[in-house]
């Protein structure tokens, strides 16, 4: 009797030839390639390119200007427009989509019937896509054809129709609104699955020690759903600072400056006033928030994971 | 506990709560709760409502104030706008007035059938690329450890958090620098390298959950490690190789910021496509509308399939559904 | 068809805190044919032992030999070994019938598809279980699946059959009619098999030989009967047999041509012939005896002429199962189990006399565990009976 091989494929016969100690490498080349040239590469990219003064128009014309770039990112008095946009964008936003989600989320799995049907629905406006929702509120904001503006007159809040979308001063609620209306829903599936993930049990040994509903939920179901809550509150952070199309369908940023956020900024720096050595510095300062965000959603992860 | 009480059932009054024990808390707690649900419930429909109704309505009907919440007569004005233009864009209205007899004279021309098109060339290159990369490599990082599988990991993890926005500016110089601009393989790639994270955490969920025993089993039927791959895991895997597949087909179907700075007018994707439709339309909710429901469509076909993955594919596995 | 042979195998895992011996300088040799089986509490090693036999798992040091073959570095697909998991492992998505083809379509066998088939129906014919051919694995009872489990294995005639607790996820009842089940086919077939279990019960049932593992080290490699009758040590001989046996500590003192052995306050004598090499200087020895061996004093099986220890004792729980009970007593210096027929004599409370015969007593050095007396059967082959629960 012998014990020879029996690789049936000459597709097994080639990954024979591979030392033994590199297969598992060649398994994870294909994703970490893609993974770093398309992903890793360009934010390299972007620090290098901060650097320089270089125009869209002329993208082989570059001079080195050191800390230029950043300096004019200090100087420039749109940005501290965009700074505050991009903080009232990301923390109203992400703190009221927090709450309708968790209460979505609760009503989901408490109170209404078809959880996976009710929730899908739900998730309608997660999964649509971004331009189509964008332009739903677009409408629903405009002036006279605006079924918000018929609202507002109809409960007495406005005497007259507001072209909100077309006013300095209010233009960049609209689309936080929009924003929250897109990510609630992300938030509600999060704290649903959460729900779905604590024993039953455990709420009736709760109920057997005698713990109101109140306390159930306080003592019970918060701790231990803590780290899942985390885990959606720096998702919401992450794709509230990350979102571009809300603003750009509904307002391009505008009027002026007054609805622009950081990547609706560095969009309109790029490709509209075409200065990529500007735009670059500007994202390089969105990569350092989403650097922190990520950190602690790895952290984060590995506390709810342990090792991977 | 109180001497004097004679109620039997005292004792077990301990530790009420008005809210959940008394008539009137309880009536108050069904109140607030309904209202709850109502407020949530038409924040989030009412949207979609208006979608619905205003692509069913005429283009006069749209331009009334002030609006009205059900259409007074259901019109598919708007589809038919969006095929018209869409039949003229494309070139076919001869054939159509020969055969059909029908002349289409349309005032914009959008040619959405096209979008359509070159989104799902785009999505399924993507989506394909993430699922067979993304599968291959999960597999080895759930049953294998190796140097410098952490910070792969991490890398990964952390990949799903940047593109987009942040990375729009040096894309374009990468896509320029490898000549790849204006094409949809250019879109093809980056989705697929956006997408394949995902596909890497969901499936390695899936695969950490796999039996090992199964695997032995395998090995005992005389499987190569390929053959247990290709027999017993990936017919196993199916559910979940699919929606990993849908997930990278909605995030390249949805994506705006990379369709837009990577490729001209012909070359538009639905998100950009939209985008102009959009501007050019403003003053025709109905078309623009009918539009976005029908680009849309794929869209929800998909999230029935996926939704059980849902959470588990955004959270990069961190929360498993 | 296979002669196994395990050499000096160490097996180590890099656990948590240090290194993990998982199986501990084992040598084992299995005749062709035989039935071993792999007998010890949970974690000593089995499933470890099991795995690097069938390949899954390659051994730290020492060797795996099959028929000589040195098969260390040959991968478990090409070892021709076949081997039944506790959960049963069948592949969820292919029917029965896929699941008991697949290994042969794997195989280099040149076996054309409809002959595999054949194979296939033969063996679930075999097995009864031709009916469920077309049927996913999610759609059957227990013992469906333990005998597709069986079936997979069998179908390809391997040179060895591993069984990995197969029973363990069965009922009470129908683990008793598949181990008799699979005796009967390991008989016919003829192909040598390793079985795992920590069922000491299942392994004295269903086994030519056993192997007493504990913490990775070989306790004893032995027949049934002698596991049962002369144990090692003080481990194997607590290990086997239900219920649990008497265990005392007591003292033996050498006079002439028998030795005295007092525990608990009573002696007795027995021969020296009985007794095989004591040291010297032994004289603390600890003493054990089964409960079946016990009898009660007023009853008439009584004394059967030999000069055992008497003990009185109380009778503190009897627990009825049927036609005998158990009965726990007590006495100054512990508990005395004994399992009785005639139970139904006796009341909880009531005071009763013990005694036990010489030749069934089990002698152990107490410092190294080590057996100096065995039970010597005075009716031959009684193991089974006793055995049997
Ligand atoms: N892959 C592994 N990595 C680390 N330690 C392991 C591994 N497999 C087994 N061990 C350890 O080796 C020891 C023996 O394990 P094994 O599974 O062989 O025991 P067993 O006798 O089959 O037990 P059981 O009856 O519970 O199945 C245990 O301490 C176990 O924790
Ligand atoms: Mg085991």
């Amino acid at each position: 009797m012998s014990y020879e091989s029996n690789a049936h494929s000459p597709y097994e016969r080639a990954i024979q030839r591979v030392p033994e100690g590199l297969r598992v490498y060649l398994a994870v080349l294909p994703v970490t390639a893609l993974v770093g040239l398309f992903i890793l590469y360009p934010i390299a990219r972007a620090i290098y390119t901060s650097f320089f003064e270089r125009s869209l128009l002329h993208p082989d014309q570059s001079t080195f200007i050191g800390m230029g770039n950043y300096a004019n990112i200090w100087s420039s008095a749109q940005i501290h427009q965009v700074i505050v946009n991009t903080v009232l964008w990301v923390v109203v936003g992400s703190g009221i989509a927090i709450v309708i989600g968790f209460v979505l989320g609760w009503l989901l799995y408490e109170k209404l019937p078809y959880v996976s049907v009710a929730s899908a629905i739900v998730l309608i406006p997660w999964v649509l896509p971004r331009v189509v929702g964008a332009s739903i509120w677009q409408f629903m904001f405009s002036g006279s054809q605006g079924i918000i503006n018929e609202l507002l007159v109809q409960l007495g809040v406005v005497d007259d129709y507001v072209v909100m979308l077309g006013d300095p001063s209010l233009s960049l609620w609209p689309a936080i609104v929009g924003m929250i209306w897109r990510l609630a829903p992300l938030f509600a599936l999060l704290t649903l699955t959460s729900f779905q993930g604590i024993d039953e049990h455990l709420y009736e040994a709760a109920r057997m020690d005698g713990a109101t509903p109140w306390e159930a939920f306080r003592y019970i179901t918060l701790p231990l759903m803590r780290y899942n809550l985390a885990i959606g509150f720096l998702l919401m952070l992450i794709y509230n600072i990350r979102n571009f199309s809300m603003v750009w369908v509904m307002t391009k940023g505008g009027p002026g400056y007054s609805s622009t956020t950081l990547p609706v900024m560095i969009y309109r720096s790029a490709f509209v006033d075409f200065n990529i050595g500007f735009a670059s510095a500007l994202s390089v300062m969105l990569f350092v928030v989403l650097l922190v965000f990520s950190y602690y959603y790895i952290k984060v992860y590995d506390r709810v994971q342990g090792e991977f | 506990m109180s001497t004097e009480t004679t109620d039997p059932t005292e004792e077990f009054r301990e530790n009420q709560s008005w809210l959940f024990d008394t008539t009137a808390g309880v009536y108050l707690r069904k109140t607030l709760v309904g209202l709850v649900t109502a407020g949530a419930g038409l924040f989030v429909l009412f949207p979609l409502y208006w979608l619905v109704v205003t692509a069913f309505k005429t283009t006069a009907e749209i331009q009334q104030i002030p609006p009205t919440i059900v259409p007074q007569n259901w019109s598919l004005q708007g589809f038919s706008v969006v095929i018209e233009s869409s039949i003229q864009a494309g070139g076919y209205q001869v054939f159509f007035e020969n055969t059909l007899g029908v002349t289409i004279t349309s005032a914009i021309d959008i040619n959405v059938l096209q979008l359509v098109f070159n989104s799902l060339k785009v999505s399924v290159g993507a989506g394909l690329i993430a699922v067979a990369f993304g599968t291959v490599a999960s597999y080895v990082l759930s049953r294998r450890d190796f140097r410098g599988k952490n910070v792969l990991m991490s890398l990964f993890l952390a990949s799903l958090m940047f593109p987009g926005t942040a990375i729009m500016v040096p894309e374009w110089e990468l896509i320029n620098m490898l000549d790849l601009y204006n094409t949809h393989v250019a879109l093809v790639l980056i989705y697929g390298a956006m997408t394949a994270p995902f596909v890497v955490w969901l499936m390695k969920g899936f695969f950490d959950d796999f039996p090992g025993s199964i695997i032995d089993a395998a090995r005992m039927d005389q499987c190569s490690p390929y053959e247990t791959f290709r027999y017993v895991v990936v017919p196993m895997a199916r559910n979940s190789l699919i929606a990993s597949f849908i997930f990278a087909f909605l995030l390249a179907w949805n994506e705006l910021v990379f369709a837009l700075t990577l490729l001209g007018n012909a070359k538009y994707t639905v998100p950009p496509g939209l985008l102009t439709f959009v501007q050019g339309f403003n003053t025709q909710w109905n078309v623009v509308a009918a539009a976005s429901i029908l680009v849309s469509v794929p869209v929800l076909l998909g999230l029935a399939y996926i939704q059980r993955y849902f959470v588990q594919g955004l959270t990069g596995g961190a929360i498993k559904g | 068809m296979t002669r196994l042979e395990l050499e000096h195998v160490t097996k180590r895992f890099d656990g948590p805190s240090g290194d993990i011996v998982a199986v501990n300088d084992l040598s084992l040799e299995v005749d062709d044919g035989d039935f071993l089986v792999l007998l010890g509490p949970s974690g000593c090693g089995k499933t470890t032992t099991l795995r690097m036999i069938g390949g899954l798992e390659e051994p730290t040091e020492g060797d795996v030999t099959f028929d000589g073959v040195r098969v260390n570095d040959v991968k478990a697909r090409n070892r021709d070994v076949a081997m039944v998991f506790q959960d049963f492992a069948l592949y969820p998505h292919m029917t029965v019938g896929e699941n008991l083809g697949f290994g042969l379509k794997r195989e280099d066998n040149g076996l054309a598809e409809n002959e595999i088939d054949e194979r296939v129906a033969e063996v679930a014919e075999m097995l009864e279980i031709g009916d469920l051919l077309d049927k996913k694995p999610s759609s059957l009872s227990g013992g469906q699946k333990q005998r597709v489990a069986l079936g997979r294995a069998i179908v390809r005639e391997p040179r060895l059959f591993l069984f990995d607790e197969p029973l363990a996820n069965l009922d009470a009842q129908l683990r008793k009619t598949m181990r008799t089940e699979i005796d009967e086919l390991q008989s016919r077939m003829g192909i040598t098999s390793a079985y795992v279990t920590h069922n000491q019960e299942e392994a004295m049932t269903i086994a030519d030989e056993i192997a007493i593992l504990n913490d990775g080290t070989l306790q004893q490699h032995d027949t049934p009967a002698r596991i049962f009758n002369s144990p090692n040590n003080l481990f194997v001989a607590q290990f086997v047999g239900s219920p649990d046996m008497n265990i005392f500590d007591g003292t033996m003192t050498e006079e002439g041509e028998r030795y005295r052995v007092e525990f608990a306050g009573r002696s007795f004598h027995v021969p020296r012939d009985l007794f095989e090499d004591v040291a010297e200087d032994v004289s603390d020895v600890t003493i054990g005896f089964r409960p079946q061996d016990l009898f009660r004093e007023a009853s008439t099986e009584g004394r059967q002429g030999h000069a055992g220890p008497v003990i009185d004792s109380e009778i503190r729980v009897i627990e009825p199962l049927g036609t005998d009970a158990i009965v726990h007593a007590e006495i100054d210096e512990g508990t005395l189990t004994s399992t009785l027929t005639r139970f139904h004599e006796i009341d909880e409370g009531d005071a009763a006399t013990f005694t036990i015969a010489p030749e069934h007593i089990y002698v152990f050095e107490r410092d190294t565990e080590r057996l100096i007396k065995g039970r010597v059967d005075t009716e031959t082959d009684e193991v089974g009976a006793v055995m049997s629960d």
